[in-house]
């Protein structure tokens, strides 16, 4: 061997800076002249962002109620008074004081649930005996009802309570000596409990990673469709070069996706901001080598822009719906499942966005097990597209 | 002294059961013009394609510019400038940033690149339309600027896989103009093509057809010894009857094609006796015919014969 050829042969193994550039600038060049597909990619995170934070709401309220009073006592029509001053349920009036009514409307899913208010109610009372009210509920929509039966609950207490008081005010008894346990709720970082607070950053992460992965898988699937991938292949260019070559302007691209995102989030749906800019910008980093990389290994495999589509939507958007903790606790998933969550580089950016967001006075170290985790996969993820681009092609 | 560019030893391709490049062995000379002549699937774009470096042979080695095309895959890379089938630039940038890019990934400096672009440009008669957006340009000036592409970094061979492809005659004959400017400075030039006539501007051929190469050398020596008696060609406007009548006769036993309304017959025959006899062969037949006239062999002539010849003993 000849030293010139030493010398190409240890050349090889490096990646070589001069050959990135170029594929950058060509890159970036072809992102700003494709005006449509800038457009979307820059307008779609926006209007995803908006058309769901309004349709993904965990808020309950105004559930419709059938009311059935077989005792029409003023006690009997306090307690439905009490019910729809609370502002959780609404009484439908077609259906009032009709046991048959109630049900076929309860079957047709005009209401939710039914209210019975027994004969002798007020007597019973009068009498200091045990009253039940029997309070029916559609199992078919069983997570309206779970919610709409806790507030249920919560009002017939308050009304037993004060019947309980007052009768014991009224037996000559100081109301103040009669002891009591009464619990003190505070909710910290999302003190009115509003859904959209920890809605929008986890939709935030689902959307970047939707838009991420598939802007990524389409441009090596395009160069592979316009044959310039075979010209490529030709050219000492190394599959690595490319990938890095190609994935910076889109880290750019995605990171005025999640500028124009975040402040969505901030200036239309008044989700606090409490954490750091600074941080907030390092794990979106962090996240998008990730989701990014995730996309080369779609690309590798997709031979078309269909197929490409479709492999990002199913490999993304699922699992970060479903796998990440965006609206079903992890922790309460089958081992398996909670397992196969760790690959989902979403679960990691939502529980990043939420504290940035929510919690003041977090660092960069406050998530920092989660960034780890987007680092890690990260760089399987890169790794692993990159070898299984071939040098050779067919 | 003669110089080798490209040596192919025993090259073989097999996809699964199907052999596409079948034990082809051929010298390049340094600035010479090689042209690969085949109809599709005789196996042209696979060889090229193993030379590049794109393809690995299931058998065999190829030395391309003084590297193993098994070993030394990316040295190999470095050395050679390829254009594929199709033209694959990118349609959104211009003429100078599709050369600029493709220069870059070669390693050319930036200075170098500033240096070049209006040289590949002048090279492949691109003046003055640097700044068009590819896209928009038609397929023949699309094909230059691929060339540029391919040209950029001063590799020591091109290999044009059907550049003229799709490409209108006159834009075509340009084209070969320009590939013997590239050739005479020098470059070698490695070139496959299914027109028949564009083959006449290589200083050798080799002629592929099953995966393998059926017949290699200058024009006219392969003219030379495929049709040892001359051609004789009749004009018709009955070309099907003709071709029947002739063929049936067992006396003539010629070889007989067709070229639209031209006939084409060799025959074992003495050249004048032939003449004669296919002359009263055609007023037996009434058929309208002008009289045969002995003609230089077409490379169509060429391939058709040497393709049937190799058929017959195949069979």
């Amino acid at each position: 061997m000849t030293p010139g050829e030493k010398k190409l042969g240890r050349d090889t193994g490096k990646l070589n800076a001069k050959r990135i550039i170029p594929v950058m600038k060509k890159e970036f060049l072809h992102i700003v002249r494709d005006t449509r597909s800038l457009v979307i990619a820059l307008l779609a995170p926006v209007i995803l962002l908006v058309l769901y934070a309004y349709a993904v709401t965990f808020d309950i309220n105004k559930i419709d109620l059938g009311v059935v009073d077989y005792d029409r006592t003023f006690i009997s029509r306090e307690i439905v008074q009490k019910f729809t001053a609370s502002g959780y349920f609404e009484v439908n009036k077609g259906c009032y004081n009709s046991m048959e009514k109630c049900v076929k409307t309860l079957r047709m899913n005009g209401i939710k649930m039914i209210l019975v208010l027994p004969y002798n109610l007020y007597t019973d009372i009068k009498k200091g005996r045990e009253v039940k009210l029997q309070v029916i509920g559609d199992g078919s929509d069983s997570n309206t009802i779970s919610i709409g039966l806790g507030y249920c609950q919560a009002i017939i207490a308050q009304i037993s309570g004060n019947l309980m008081l007052e009768t014991v005010s009224s037996r000559g008894f100081d109301v103040k000596s009669v002891p009591m346990i009464v619990p003190v709720p505070r909710v910290w970082y999302n003190p009115e409990l509003k859904s959209t607070n920890y809605i929008v950053p986890g939709l935030a992460a689902i959307i970047m990673m939707l838009i991420s992965a598939l802007l990524t898988s389409l441009t090596i699937v395009r160069e592979k469709e316009h044959n310039t991938y075979e010209q490529l292949v030709a050219t000492p260019l190394k599959p690595l070069e490319l990938m890095i070559g190609k994935i910076v302007p889109y880290i750019v691209l995605c990171l005025i996706d999640v500028t124009l995102i975040v402040s969505v989030g901030i200036l239309w749906f008044h989700v606090p901001f409490k954490g750091s800019f600074i941080v907030l910008a390092v794990y979106t980093l962090l996240f998008l080598f990730c989701a990014l990389g995730l996309g080369l290994i779609i690309s590798a495999v997709a031979e078309n822009q269909q197929v490409a589509v479709m492999g990002t939507a199913l490999g993304t958007l699922l699992p970060s719906i479903l796998l990440s903790g965006f609206v079903f606790p992890i922790a309460s998933m089958p081992v398996i499942i909670q397992a196969i969550s760790y690959v989902v580089p979403a679960k990691y950016y939502i529980v990043a966005l939420r504290t940035i967001f929510l919690k003041a006075g977090t660092g960069f170290f406050t998530v920092w097990g989660e960034g780890m985790f987007l680092l890690v996969f990260g760089t399987i993820f890169i790794t692993a597209s990159a070898r299984s681009f071939k040098k050779t092609i067919g | 002294m003669r110089e080798i560019s490209v040596r192919a030893e025993k090259l073989e391709k097999k996809f699964g059961d199907f052999t596409a490049v079948d034990s082809v062995s051929f010298e390049v000379e340094k600035g010479e013009i090689y042209g690969f002549l085949g109809a599709n699937g005789a196996g042209k774009t696979t060889t090229i394609r193993m030379l590049c470096g794109l393809l690995e042979p299931t058998s065999g080695d190829a030395m391309v510019a003084g590297y193993s095309i098994k070993k030394d895959a990316d040295a190999v890379k470095r050395k050679l400038g390829y254009m594929s089938q199709k033209f694959s630039l990118y349609s959104l940038l211009t003429v100078e940033e599709n050369i600029e890019f493709y220069a870059g990934i070669y390693g050319l400096t930036d200075a170098a690149i500033k240096t070049r672009i209006p040289e590949v440009c002048a090279l492949v008669e691109l003046e003055g339309s640097g700044a068009r957006i590819v896209g928009d340009m038609p397929g023949g000036l699309k094909q230059r600027v691929a060339l540029a592409c391919a040209i950029a970094h001063k590799p020591e061979i091109v290999f044009l896989d059907e550049p003229t492809a799709g490409v209108d005659p006159l834009l075509r004959r340009r084209f070969w103009e320009i590939i013997r400017g590239l050739s005479d400075s020098g470059t070698t030039v490695f070139v496959t093509t299914h027109y028949m006539d564009e083959v006449e501007h290589c200083n050798r051929i080799s002629i592929m057809h099953g995966g393998r190469i059926i017949k290699e050398g200058t024009i006219p020596d392969i003219k030379k010894a495929v049709f040892e008696k001359p051609i004789i060609e009749i004009q018709t406007d009955t070309p099907v009857k003709t071709y029947d009548a002739l063929n049936n006769n067992e006396e003539l036993a010629g070889d007989i094609s067709i070229h639209g309304a031209l006939i084409h017959v060799t025959s074992g025959m003495d050249t004048a006796a032939a003449r004669g006899l296919i002359a009263k062969i055609l007023k037996e037949q009434s058929i309208n015919f002008t009289q045969p006239e002995e003609v230089e062999p077409t490379m169509d002539d060429v391939f058709v014969k040497l393709v049937k010849k190799y058929e017959a003993k195949a069979s």
